[in-house]
């Protein structure tokens, strides 16, 4: 087991018809994130708060809340859910050394998708679907608006049953032997947890499209309860998908070199533990809603969501262990020390790094928000797209990009264009979204309001707006290198026999067993630490404001 | 491994000392965290998300807050009126209104249309509400220091969402 090279993923038995269809999720996924991008350019401009900028884009009102809706729905809507698809086939097929079963339904799953997303940007460019990504009734949007995501996510979930089809098939007809693969265990926790979040979307989405042709009511805040349903739930396939990605990768990276020092059991019981506290977490998006009870709000939206940073605490040391143990095995034995050893070249390793960072900031700006007291201090201010920038974009997207370096090489058997590009590349767009978040963290810490297109000089300590299109611009720029490097790869790209060259860092492996992984509990801890700091912060903070109640 | 399927034996490993630390150290961190919040009613029951919300008719709210203005919009609101405050698109149904520091004031709001935020900024207070139509909102706020104070909309509710604005001015 242990003389497996990367390169026998290539020569898996999938055939060129279950390629094609990850290939076209792919290549869909790609259109969004493009579209999404152009409509980020207008929204981080809007936000700078330079009015000379406004009027030479022909920036007002209007337009912001139309670029927004589209980059909320590409970005978080589109192409996380056309990625998801496309790693959802691969790990029941390519990896579990299979072809697709199925594939007219995978069609009819993507053509599906594809007029749903049409109808979608349709209604949103003709103006008609101002409603952001949230859509809250009573602001009505286009009846085509409600149609297409519907549309969209009915696609969705046809090929997640498709995914859960071919798991199946692969183990009826034992084209793998054991367990299955760590990588398609995190994929079948998030399709489940996909499974309900696509079950409420299109339940509430069905019932805003009824009340929208007149046939029945709406209440606001049953909406607002069952949207979270589909986002909260959506947002922590994200996360699953993502954490498994970062299990592929470190695996990947290293030439399947770290096999022995992922504890499997570990992984899987935390994957499921996310199974466990995701429904409970629900509430933390109705905190300072009213029509609530303060009972359901403190144990759903708050003690649940404490609970269900538990599993994301998990996998974090489980990854970072594992890294650890590759570079101490290989000689590099001090407590920190293993830390200037990461091969900071290599894609796959840096995007472990710089996505746990990245869920780092991320998990430690969640916590005021979920909790029910200080979420009163950060509520829809702009602290909370910083916080899910952070989340999304420098996590999730990061990593959903670094994968497409790796398996594009695999389905298409090509190099991928230029690799000095793909490493400027995932420094480029976590340093933009490092900027860009921490700027929108200040400035929703005193008060900055998201969503919104507001005077930035309403407040002296909202003037350091410039700098979310600083971060902003760095950001898009890296999704450009992302973008035109993939296309190049497809169009120009060689084949040949060491398509991964750059790509692996191979290890030395002296020990297999019993390394130790201190380091990294280190390194949690000292997250633990500034964790609670803030935390406990938000409180003080929250005692020196005038009394509410 | 993690692109490989392994044997049960072979995956189904023991945890180490670490990660068990490591699991029971993330339980514990959660429960502090829960902790922290439930037990916070106990200890500061002036700083918590209202808890007052009650069904009403757009119409009798409206009715309710323009009487409020008409008699209150700039000027002095005496300590042990209640203020009734509605949300439209892109206003709020007083422009400004004065208060006392340290005092007690009972707030109502509501929204006439679509879901709006009540959000307070300035003197480095931020406080954020949801402003739902059909359902009243009361609390009690008592500021602490005396200066201008903004109340802007934070939940998107159309082109002029940016342009909502209130001004609470807290004297001694």
């Amino acid at each position: 087991m242990n003389k497996l090279n990367i390169m026998d993923l290539v020569k898996f038995k999938a055939d060129n018809k279950t390629k094609q269809v990850i290939f076209a999720n792919f290549l869909m996924a790609l259109v969004s994130i493009v579209i999404g991008g152009i409509a980020a350019i207008f929204i981080a401009i809007g936000r700078s708060g330079i009015s000379e900028l406004f009027s030479l884009l022909n920036i007002n009102h209007e337009y912001y809340y139309r670029w927004l809706t589209l980059h909320g729905m590409n970005m978080l809507i589109f192409w996380i859910l056309w990625f998801e698809v496309a790693l959802l086939y691969f790990t029941s097929t390519v990896i579990l050394n299979q072809s697709i079963h199925g594939y007219k339904i995978a069609l009819t799953s993507l053509t599906t998708m594809l007029y749903g997303q049409i109808l979608v940007e349709y209604s949103i460019l003709s103006g008609e679907s101002d409603v952001l990504f949230t859509a809250y009734p009573p602001l009505a949007a286009d009846n085509l608006f409600y149609a297409g995501y519907i549309l969209f996510l009915l696609g969705t979930g046809v090929a997640v049953i498709l995914f859960f089809v071919n798991i199946y098939k692969a183990k009826v007809n034992e084209t793998y032997k054991g367990s299955l693969p760590l990588v398609t265990w995190g994929a079948a926790i998030a399709g489940i947890i996909a499974i309900t979040a696509i079950f409420q979307g299109i339940i509430i989405l069905t019932n805003t499209l009824a009340w929208k042709i007149g046939l029945i009511s709406i209440n606001p805040m049953t909406y607002r309860w069952f949207f979270w349903g589909l986002g909260h739930n959506a947002q922590y396939v994200n996360v699953v998908a993502t954490i498994a990605v970062l299990y592929a990768l470190i695996v990947l990276g290293t030439g399947f070199k770290t096999i022995n020092f992922i504890n499997e059991r570990y992984a899987k019981l935390a994957f499921a533990l996310v199974t466990l506290f995701v429904i409970p977490g629900i509430g933390h998006h109705i905190l300072v809603d009213p029509g609530f009870s303060t009972i359901l709000k403190q144990a759903s939206g708050s003690v649940g969501s404490h609970f269900l940073s538990v599993p994301t605490m998990l996998h974090a040391f489980a990854l970072l262990g594992a890294l650890e143990a590759t570079l101490r095995s290989s000689g590099h034995t001090s407590l920190l020390g293993w830390i200037r050893k990461i091969p900071w070249k290599n894609p796959a390793m840096a995007t472990i790094v710089l996505v746990l960072i990245s869920f780092g900031i991320g998990g430690i700006t969640a916590q005021p928000l979920t909790t029910l007291q200080p979420n009163l201090n950060y509520h829809n201010t702009f602290w909370v797209p910083g916080h899910f920038h952070f989340m999304v974009a420098g996590g999730t997207t990061l990593a959903f990009m670094t994968l497409i370096y790796y398996m594009l090489p695999i389905l298409i058997s090509k190099r991928i264009y230029s690799i000095k590009l793909v490493t400027i590349q995932i420094y480029l767009f976590f340093l933009g979204i490092l900027i860009l978040g921490l700027s929108m963290i200040m400035l929703g810490y005193e008060g900055v309001p998201r969503r919104t297109l507001i005077n930035s000089s309403l407040l002296p300590s909202w003037s350091i707006s410039p700098l979310i299109l600083v971060g902003g611009t760095l950001a898009i720029t890296a999704g450009i290198m992302f973008v035109l490097n993939v296309l190049l790869t497809i169009l120009l790209g060689k084949q040949g026999e060491n398509i991964f060259e750059g790509f692996i860092t191979n290890y030395d492996i002296k020990e297999t067993s019993n390394v130790s992984k201190k380091g990294s509990l280190v390194v949690c801890f000292i997250v633990i630490v500034i964790l609670l700091l803030i935390f406990f912060i938000s409180f003080v903070r929250l005692t020196y404001m005038p009394s509410l109640y | 491994m993690a692109l490989i399927s392994r044997s049960f034996e072979d995956w189904y490993k023991k945890f180490s000392k670490e990660e068990k630390i490591w699991i029971i150290t993330a339980f514990i961190v959660a429960i502090i965290l829960a902790t922290t919040t439930v037990t916070w009613h106990i200890f500061d029951s002036k700083h918590q998300v209202p808890s007052y919300s009650k069904e009403i008719d757009p119409y009798v709210f409206k009715e309710m807050a323009i009487n409020f203005s008409r008699e209150y919009n700039n000027k002095f609101i005496p300590p042990n009126v209640d203020i009734y405050i509605a949300a439209q698109q892109y206003y709020w149904s007083v422009q400004k209104i004065i208060l006392k520091k340290n005092t007690d004031y009972r707030f109502y709001v509501a929204s006439l249309d679509v879901i709006h935020g009540f959000t307070i900024v300035g003197n480095g207070v931020v406080y954020n509400l949801m402003v739902m139509p059909g359902m009243t909102y009361g609390f009690t706020i008592n500021f602490n220091k005396e200066g201008k104070y903004y109340v802007i909309c934070s939940e998107y509710c159309g082109y002029g969402h940016g342009e909502m604005r209130m001004i609470i001015e807290v004297i001694t």
